[in-house]
């Protein structure tokens, strides 16, 4: 037995339980948490396969801004919960079942393949790569992305100022 | 590589079908969020599979996925913006009460 598919096992084991947490946990501090979980344990994932700064760049963007966002956001937000606030939909089999058609889709689509794969070496210098790609091919949606950014920057801070008293 | 293609698109398959769950149950707007997060990473997950299996030489998975972790931080600021001003007005986060355009 590869210890590589041991792990590759784990990682993705952990991962899809703490996404389970997080969309099934009445406490929503509780699925913040597990989200965070759940994406550093897609980073692991994304080391598996050898991309390494997708993953540094996932760890610290999303585990460290956006988890972080999300959990003052819901400090922000919080109410009383009583014992008798519900979470979830009434409608919330009709999800299962979508969810489950999905992934059966999805997965036959996986399963069948046939992919042609390649067998050429994987490049080490990825952030070169990248960076010469963001600065040359890629260079319109990098400034899209940025001027996107931005406007998002504003739009929020905007949007989620008090309203002032006199106008 | 020992580990085989099908794989990670399994895992990235359940990662989005447990976000499209979240994001279709739940009641809070903040809950609903974090599942869409769930399902935008099985979608990089997929891009960054892909690109490692049948093109190694060139990165574009990568570069794809890191405009989509970009874009998606970008939708969450804005998104929980909304939900602080929504809350801030009607007191709730469940999108099921914020219902204020039918009278």
């Amino acid at each position: 037995m590869d210890v590589s598919l041991f792990v590759f096992w784990l990682i993705s084991g952990l991962t899809l339980a703490l996404a389970l947490v997080t969309v099934t946990s009445p406490n929503f501090v509780h699925s913040a948490i597990a989200l965070a979980g759940s994406l550093i344990g897609v980073a692991a994932l994304y080391v598996i396969l050898q991309a390494e700064f997708v993953a540094v760049v996932q760890v610290v963007i999303y585990v460290g801004a956006v988890v972080v966002l999300i959990l003052f956001a819901l400090m922000l937000t919080e109410r009383a919960t009583g014992k008798g606030v519900r979470v979830i939909n009434p409608q919330w089999w009709i999800a299962a079942l979508i969810g489950l058609l999905v992934l059966f889709i999805l997965g036959s689509v996986a399963l069948q393949g046939p992919w042609r794969l390649s067998h050429d070496l994987v490049p080490t210098d990825t952030i070169q790569m990248m960076g010469e790609a963001f600065v040359g091919n890629y260079l319109l949606p990098f400034e899209v992305v940025s001027v996107i950014l931005l406007v998002a920057l504003v739009g929020a801070i905007i949007i989620s100022r008090p309203a002032r008293q006199e106008d | 590589m020992t580990i085989p293609l099908p794989w990670f698109l399994l895992v990235a398959a359940a990662l989005f079908a447990i976000g499209l769950y979240g994001a279709l149950a739940r009641r809070n707007a903040i809950a609903i969020l974090m599942a869409i997060e769930i399902m935008l990473n099985a979608v990089n997950l997929n891009l960054v599979a892909f690109s490692r299996y049948i093109t190694p030489g060139l990165i574009t998975g990568q570069i794809f996925a890191v405009f989509v972790i970009a874009l998606a931080a970008a939708a969450a600021a804005v998104g929980l913006a909304i939900v602080i001003a929504i809350y801030r007005t009607r007191q709730t986060s469940n999108v099921d009460e914020i219902n204020l355009m039918k009278w």
